[in-house]
């Protein structure tokens, strides 16, 4: 079996955020911490090893557009759901961004495709 | 502005019309002043930047009055002083930077704050008011202030300066208010646009904000339903949570879909019916789904969300329940325009095919239920066929826009 990928999550709801968790978790990945304001993200991302994010782009303060350079810096894939897509014009390279409400299938498949792992 | 209203009577220090010229001369200026200001009323119906228009006015202005200075004063309030907005003949470097008094003791003050015209022939004997420095420093002789305003506070003056001796009369009042009023006119417009502009701004704003929490909270909803469905134990229960959060989903791309289009009274049915079923054959790895629409339909949005869900339903049952066990079913659902008023949508499945018995009006799974009351309040018609092909045909024969009866 391949290694599980961890995944970090960044939502402020956290009704939203338990969901975001099942569903990566049904799909066989591991959550490495669930950030709902972006000193949390900051934090998990630098005490865990992270393959990929999800990140919800507004927070209740702030947004993860810089969080999201950061991660590119360091060069772990992410993608955005968020429910105004808009926020997210004009960011370089163009983003995967989820559609809020978005199908739970239809993440694990961006997931999938971000790490690029194949269905199992 | 109301047009019948009176004319402000004119502050005028000399009171007889002296005859200075022939009556032909007098004729042709009058004539080419009218030209001026019929020009001027072209410009400022035309949508050009307010400084474009005032800088062509005060040059329209002199050349009216025969004079070698014109200016436009803004009145600001704060400071109790009327700036310099325009000017025509003046040393460069003062359009924006000078500015006068706005007291009664200047003329300009007197003229913005009573609204009538004031004509200041003699300056060097002026007893009236105080010249202001800015026109001795010009050498100017005589000066003739009328007021700028819309509809709504005072913008400022409008004034014409001249070097040479000579007298301002009443006509040239008339002339200069004629102007006056244009430019108030053009001000008045632009703060209206401006006002608009900023509501409508604000508007978008807000509705960018709703859409925004609809669709947050559409996510909240179907995410608490899929925590459920997953800790439910029962697979028949996890199945049933799992189908309410689809029915979410169907309304939530509608809502997708609304916040992109134009107009939110409605929507292109066959691109939204499109998303839809791309997001239900995620849903449903046994079948294959494919979608095809002969033209865009563009119908009132709550129309389509319930033929949407209408949609969602006979997918998810030709799924369900036309499967021979192990082979993936094939649904083709398609949706064209019958004619100017109402459309055809099919959804067609090479399943099993239903019991040969089969009443809609009696069917009892809530699917159907739901169903059955969406086409009735939508005025459409359902039927089910069997094609000989095999499988079942739902075809949805729907009025495009609601029928008063």
């Amino acid at each position: 079996m391949v290694d599980k990928k961890r995944v970090l999550v960044v939502e402020d709801d956290p009704i939203i955020a338990l969901d975001l968790s099942r569903i990566l978790k049904s799909a066989g990945m591991i959550v490495v911490g669930l950030a709902r304001t972006l000193r949390e993200a900051e934090q998990l991302a630098r005490d865990n090893v992270t393959d990929a994010a999800v990140l919800d782009v507004r927070l209740e303060v702030g947004d993860t557009l810089a969080f999201a350079r950061d991660l590119s810096v360091k060069g772990i894939p992410f993608l955005f759901q968020t429910s105004d897509p808009r926020l997210l014009e004009g960011f370089e390279p163009k983003p995967v961004v989820l559609a809020k409400p978005f199908a739970p299938d239809k993440l694990v498949a961006a997931l999938r495709n971000l790490l690029g792992t194949p269905v199992s | 502005m109301g047009s019948d209203e009176n004319k402000p009577e004119p502050i005028v220090e000399t009171a007889p019309i002296p005859q200075r010229s022939s009556a032909n001369d007098v004729l042709s200026a009058r004539l080419r002043q009218q030209e001026l200001l019929s020009n001027l009323g072209v410009a400022a119906l035309r949508t050009v930047p307010l400084q474009e228009l005032l800088d062509e006015a005060v040059s329209v202005c002199a050349e009216g009055l025969g004079a070698e200075l014109c200016k436009v004063l803004e009145f600001l309030p704060g400071e109790s002083r009327l700036l310099m907005r325009a000017g025509f003949g003046w040393q460069e470097g003062l359009v924006g930077v000078a500015s006068v008094g706005a007291d009664l003791a200047s003329p300009s003050g007197f003229a913005l704050h009573t609204g009538k015209p004031v004509i200041s022939n003699h300056l060097e004997n002026e007893e009236r008011f105080r010249t202001p420095e800015l026109l001795l420093a010009h050498g100017v002789r005589r000066a003739i202030n009328v007021i700028l305003q819309g509809d709504g506070a005072p913008y400022g003056i409008l004034e014409v300066d001249s070097r040479s001796p000579g007298e301002f009369t009443e006509h040239d009042i008339t002339f200069l208010q004629g102007a006056a009023n244009i430019l108030g006119m053009a001000i008045e417009r632009q703060r209206h646009e401006r006002a608009l502009k900023g509501a409508l701004d604000y508007h978008k704003v807000l509705l960018n904000e709703i859409n925004h929490r609809v669709k947050n909270s559409l996510q909240l909803v179907s995410s608490l339903i899929n925590l459920r469905a997953a800790t439910a134990g029962d697979p028949n229960i996890t199945d049933v949570l799992r189908e309410a959060s689809s029915r979410i989903g169907v309304i939530a791309t509608a809502h997708e879909r609304l916040t992109r289009s134009p107009d939110l009274a409605k929507i292109e049915l066959a691109m939204y019916l499109r998303d839809l079923c791309d997001d239900l054959q995620e849903q449903v790895i046994d079948c294959d789904l494919e979608f095809s629409a002969s033209e865009p339909i563009s119908i009132p949005t709550d129309r389509a969300v319930r033929l949407a869900l209408v949609l969602n339903e006979l997918v998810t049952n030709a799924c369900k329940h036309g499967r021979f066990s192990g082979s993936k079913v094939r649904v083709w659902v398609s949706i064209r325009g019958r004619n100017l008023d109402s459309l055809s949508l099919s959804v067609r499945d090479d399943g099993r095919g239903l019991p040969n018995d089969f009443q809609i009006a009696e069917a009892r799974t809530m699917g159907m239920r739901v169903v059955a009351a969406l086409i009735a309040q939508l005025g459409a018609q359902l039927n089910v066929l069997s094609p000989a092909a095999g499988g079942t045909e739902f075809l949805v024969d729907c009025p495009l826009q609601a029928r008063n009866e």
